[in-house]
């Protein structure tokens, strides 16, 4: 749900062998899903735009993926009552959401703030080239700057995050949609478009970013992923 | 968050192959979660 062009979950899915169902409401995202799963020859990988409410499905899945959407909806609980009524009875639902007071949004205030996206290309380009001259004295080869834009954008739409979640909210609003917690994990310590730009090309804090998210405590990451089984 | 997705995909030969590169914000990490929990549940 909200597959926006398929790159981040559905197509790698569908890759592994999996019939994948992606639905978005942005005509422009499916579009280039579609195109995307032609190309890649991945007939199990199905898209329509569409709104989940509306659709009709006779057949249930045994597992819904809604992966960093919820944050974009006025209404969270509408979708995942929706979403409810489209798996089997302890059928899976996969929420991954980022946390609404982490170091992700931090700095995306900040960033929106400063009006960085205007500087963005200039400062990726200042920061690659300090990098590669720090490779350089340093010795290290994989220093080059990397792109900070998308090869494949994750969605063709631009829609900001209007939900802020703690894990606390996330856990009531499960609950009160009636779905039972079955794992909890975190992403990340450090996320962010700042966080890109100075520390994205050191593989070494990359991994410990990632490591160091299942050492603190939840509420500390930038977000987490949930797995929820319907028990109605 | 969704617009900084530095995951990749090519058609690198007859059958597909998806270059992965992890980043500050876990896109692989994400990625290999639900994967995780998909074989868990799911047989193929």
């Amino acid at each position: 749900m909200g597959c926006g062009t398929g790159i981040m979950t559905s197509l790698p899915l569908a890759t592994y062998g999996y019939t994948v169902h992606g639905i978005d409401l942005d005509n422009a995202s499916i579009d280039l899903a579609q195109e995307l799963a032609h190309k890649l020859k991945l007939p199990n990988a199905r898209f329509i735009c569409a709104d989940v409410s509306t659709l009709d499905q006779k057949e249930k899945f045994d597992i819904a993926i809604c992966s960093e959407v919820l944050g974009h909806l006025a209404n969270p609980e509408l979708l995942l009552m929706t979403i409810k009524s489209l798996i089997k009875e302890f059928g899976i639902l996969i929420v991954t959401v980022p946390n609404g007071y982490g170091w992700f949004e931090m700095e995306q205030f900040c960033w929106d703030l400063l009006h960085m996206d205007r500087f963005y290309s200039f400062g990726n380009r200042l920061f690659g080239f300090i990098k590669a001259k720090l490779g350089c004295i340093f010795g290290t080869s994989n220093m080059a700057p990397g792109p900070m834009i998308p090869i494949i954008p994750a969605s063709l739409s631009q829609t900001p995050h209007i939900q802020r979640f703690t894990i606390g909210r996330l856990q009531r609003l499960f609950s009160d949609c009636g779905l039972d917690i079955v794992d909890i994990r975190s992403s990340s310590l450090f996320a962010g478009k700042f966080t890109h730009l100075l520390f994205g090309h050191f593989k070494w804090f990359v991994s410990w970013n990632k490591w160091m998210a299942d050492l603190i405590p939840a509420s500390l990451a930038s977000g987490w992923y949930f797995v929820l089984r319907n028990t109605d | 968050m969704k617009e900084l997705l530095l995951l990749g995909i090519q058609d690198a030969r007859s059958g597909i192959e998806i270059p992965q590169k992890e980043d500050v914000y876990g896109h692989l990490k994400r990625l290999q979660f639900i994967r995780s929990v998909v074989e868990t549940y799911i047989i193929l």
